[in-house]
Order: C-alpha cells, then structure tokens, then sequence
C-alpha cells in the first residue's frame, strides 16, 4: 500500500482580497488567483514555489534533506510553464513539456516523471507513483500538481461558456479556475495518522472529448471499490470531482444515486480553491487529507477525479 | 512483457489533407483534429491488427501538444480571440483521446513527457509495465509521437505505437539503466527503435 505521510498545499483558501480584470470590455472577478502576486507567473518564480512546496512536503513527512534526491517526483499540470511564455514572447525555445522537471533539479531529482492528462494530471501521476511503491521500484514517491493562471485557458474555457461567476457544484452551471501547487509525500511504509490509498481504477470514457456520460463514471468508481474489496456502504464521504458545469455534475450525481442508493456525505472542495485543472489531483487530495485528519482511524474515502479526454480515476483512501 | 505488434512511421512528411483523406477511410472524423492528432492516428491506424481488446490501456509520449495549433492559439490570444474548439483539440491528450476512441479502449489512458535527451522516451513503457503491475491492464498500446516545430526542425516527425501484453512467461526485458548504455543517439524514435532491436535480438 501507498501512505500519505506528508503534504503540503499553497492554494487561495483563505487568503485575502479576489483579483479583478477587464476583457472584451467586460469586469471579470478571478476569486482563486490569489496565490501568485504576480500573473502570468515567471518561470524562475513557478520553479521557486515548487521546490518550496516539495521541501515542505519532505520535512512534513519526517525525511532526511539527503535522501531527497533519491526520491523519484511524478508531476501533474495542464499549463506547466505556459505562463512563462505568456511572460516573455521569446519563449519557448524548445517545445519541451518537461522543461518544468528539469528545471527542479535544485531539490536533486535523478527520476522524474511528467504527465498531461488535462484535469486529471496530478491523479495520474498519484497513480503511477502509487504503482512504482506498489511494484517495489522505490520505497518512497513525491508528487507535485501545480497550475498558474494563464490567459490562454482562461479566454478559451471563457470563449466555451464553461466559466461561472461564483462555484456552486451540483447547483450551478460553470467552474470558477483557480491555482496552486501542492506535493504529497507517499513511502510504504504505515504511520499513525496518514491516509492509505487502498486501490485505484482508471477509465477512459471514449464517447465525447468533453463530456461523460453517468454510467462510465459509476463503472470506474464500482471497479475501485472492487479493488479496495469494500462495499459502497463502507465509505464514510465522497471527494466529489463535482466540477460545476451542470451537465458533468448531473452525470456524477446520478452515478452517485446508483452506486450508493443513498445521500453519502460530500466533500466538494473546488468552492475553496477553484478548479485548479490539472493539479487538483494533488491540491485536491491534500485538502481530504485536512478535512479528514480527525475521523476516526479506518474511515474510507472515495476520491473522483475526471477530465476532458474522458479521463477518469477513482482512489479509495482510508484513515490510518 | 510481450510485444504482440509494432508500426514505425516516420519522416512522411504528409499534410493534413492527405493525412484526412486516408483516415476517412478506415472511419475516423477528422473534423477538428491537430496536426499531432492526425499524425498519432495515421500511424495507429497502420498496426496490422487494429481489433484489440476494449481492455487496453494507453500510454503515449508526447514532447509538447501540438506546436502548430498552440502557436495558432497564442497568435489568437494576443489579439484577444479565442476559438472554443482550439482548446479541445489541443489538449495534450486529445491524440490519446482520439486513438483510444478509434480503437474503442476503454481503460487507462495517459500522457506523459517525452524528450529527446536522456532517458524520458522511458516513461511510458514504465507506465505501462506498473498499470500491469496493478492489474488495471493486461494489454497496452505504447505511443510515441513528434509534430515537427518547423520546415527546419533536424527532428522528424511521426509516431511510433507498440502492442504489448503482460506475459509473466516472456523475456524479461529490462530497460537501459543510464543513457550512456546508448549509442549516440539524438531521437526519442532513435532511442525507441534501439530498444526495440535489442529486444527483438534477445527473443
């Protein structure tokens, strides 16, 4: 099994005053850009709060500063350093998605991973450094989810109608974006107090780039459960993918209805930090790691993580 | 792990019109497709067996999503335009996206950073081998594709696709430790291709 033994998360929960800015001659309210003082963000500050956040995470789990760099870190993004682009024309020199990677050496990575899997980013990369603990191929895993405003998504989600002015999963139509970086220390081995990631499925639902129908999400999360050998009535709260936008929110609600034949308790986190796209597979797991902190020991929790390319995973954590 | 087929298909230098037309006849809707798309598809489209098990995972190696589409956008954006179906088809993992649903596989999927240098064309046979290793797969497509950037671009474009099932009785093949176990090789397709000589040798 994979232990979540140290997290670190700097996203806007909390923080003060929400950004504004005109387009198209229109005020657009941006509540969750309230991580990075600057927009877009330079590289040298995106690699900065990266190798911040990683060291975080690595002292929170109790690891010596000199094995860090034997540590093999998974990331997860969908803009990566698009920003930086934005930033200064110039860039790229190279169109290279791992430039991020690369440019973290200062933490001393010698294995690193890059994935690009739209929303569901960070969750794969959760899922390939649960499966390289699972295999043996190392003893512990970092994973990084990061994501920064960039003009470039926001104009286009603007441009597809997908945006709302205010988050209201299950209730409203549209997401409000966010950002943030968060890392998750993961080993093998148990610790009073982490969660455990028990099993994880993953599907790709093959009808439509943008949109899943119920029953492929019900399949992926039914196959986790599966894996975990629990039964629905086991679970203790569902981490919602609850995105926003109300035809993927009544797909997830319905799949909801069927598999649990109950109101099972939701964590529906986006309305704290923003649909921070692909990094809330990390942002998002370290805030049920928060939340969850004072259950009682053996709690199960199911955690939904879909995105555009019919991507979708479903991770059953438990309460150690 | 056994490789149950391969295509290699690169420097074709096809444009999108003929690249369209050839997969309009094995079924596919192009409309909307990036260039990378149409190049992961063209060369998928080419396995000599193409009824797979809907069981099969997907893992592709990309070095960026596509360069021309997304110098498109970034074009448009600085005049403040946006066109809603850029963004879709330019996701990093539409070509997956797209290769999955033209082969109708309905298990995990995903898409990781491949480059030239060192050792990164790796990362999805690793993925691929700890999907098996989870039993979320026992059959996967392993991709590799490369949109030129330009006319001048010294890399070659096209994709590179491998069947490969998890058969505990097959050779083990191990993956090269470092890159210095290369010859000097400047492609991650080189670098595939190597690979892919050495276990076939070993067979």
């Amino acid at each position: 099994m994979s232990y979540l033994t140290g997290y670190f998360a700097h996203h806007a929960a909390g923080r003060t005053q929400p950004i504004s800015f005109t387009f198209l001659q229109q005020m657009h309210c941006l509540p969750y850009f309230r991580v990075w003082p600057e927009r877009p963000i330079s590289h040298a500050t995106l690699q900065q709060t990266c190798v911040h956040a990683l060291q975080q995470a690595a002292m929170r789990a109790d690891w010596q500063p000199e094995s860090w760099g034997d540590v093999p870190l998974f990331i997860g993004s969908t803009g990566y350093t698009l920003a930086a682009y934005e930033r200064d024309p110039q860039l790229p020199s190279c169109y290279d998605l791992g430039e991020l990677a690369k440019s973290l050496t200062p933490f001393g990575q010698v294995q690193h991973e890059s994935y690009a899997t739209s929303c569901t980013s960070a969750a794969n990369a959760l899922l390939n450094a649960h499966a390289a603990l699972m295999s043996g191929a190392c003893e512990r895993a970092l994973v990084l989810g990061v994501e920064s405003f960039n003009l470039l998504s926001f104009l286009h989600f603007f441009s597809l109608n997908l945006l709302a002015n205010e988050y209201r999963p299950f209730a409203g139509d549209g997401f409000v974006l966010g950002e943030g970086v968060a890392v998750l220390a993961l080993e093998k081995t148990p610790r009073s107090g982490s969660l455990k990631l028990l099993a994880v499925a993953a599907h790709t639902a093959i009808e439509d780039l943008a949109r899943t129908e119920a029953d492929c999400l019900q399949r992926v999360m039914q196959e986790a459960l599966f894996r975990a050998q629990i039964s629905p009535d086991d679970i203790a709260a569902v981490k919602t993918h609850g995105v926003g936008t109300a035809a993927s929110d009544e797909a997830e609600n319905a799949a909801l209805q069927t598999l649990f034949g109950r109101d099972v308790p939701r964590l529906n986190l986006k309305p704290h930090i923003g649909h921070t796209l692909g990094a809330s597979g990390a942002l998002e797991t370290a805030l049920l790691a928060e939340r969850s902190v004072d259950d009682v020991a053996g709690s199960l929790y199911l955690a939904n993580f879909f995105g555009f390319g019919g991507n979708l995973l479903s991770m059953v954590w438990q309460r150690v | 792990m056994k490789l149950n087929q391969q295509v290699i298909w690169r420097n074709r230098r096809m444009n999108h019109a003929d690249m369209k037309n050839i997969l309009k006849q094995s079924g596919i809707d192009t409309r909307r497709l990036s260039r990378q798309s149409l190049i992961a598809l063209s060369a998928l489209m080419c396995l000599p067996e193409t009824r797979l098990p809907e069981q099969t995972a997907l893992l592709l190696g990309v070095s960026f999503s596509s360069v021309s589409l997304m110098r498109k956008m970034r074009q448009n954006v600085a005049q403040n335009v946006a066109m809603p179906l850029d963004l879709l088809a330019s996701l990093h993992n539409a070509p997956a996206f797209q290769a999955a649903k033209a082969l109708q596989l309905r298990v995990a999927g995903q898409v990781c950073a491949v480059w030239h240098a060192a050792d990164e064309w790796q990362t999805p046979v690793r993925a691929a081998q700890r999907l098996f290793a989870l039993g979320l797969a026992e059959r996967a497509l392993i991709g590799w594709v490369y949109e030129s950037h330009d006319e001048h671009d010294e890399y070659d474009e096209g994709a590179i696709w491998l069947d490969v099932s998890a058969d505990e009785a097959a050779p083990v093949f191990r993956l090269p430790e470092t890159a210095s176990a290369h010859p000097p090789l400047t492609h991650y397709f080189d670098r595939v291709e190597h690979w892919l000589s050495v276990w076939q040798a070993g067979e």
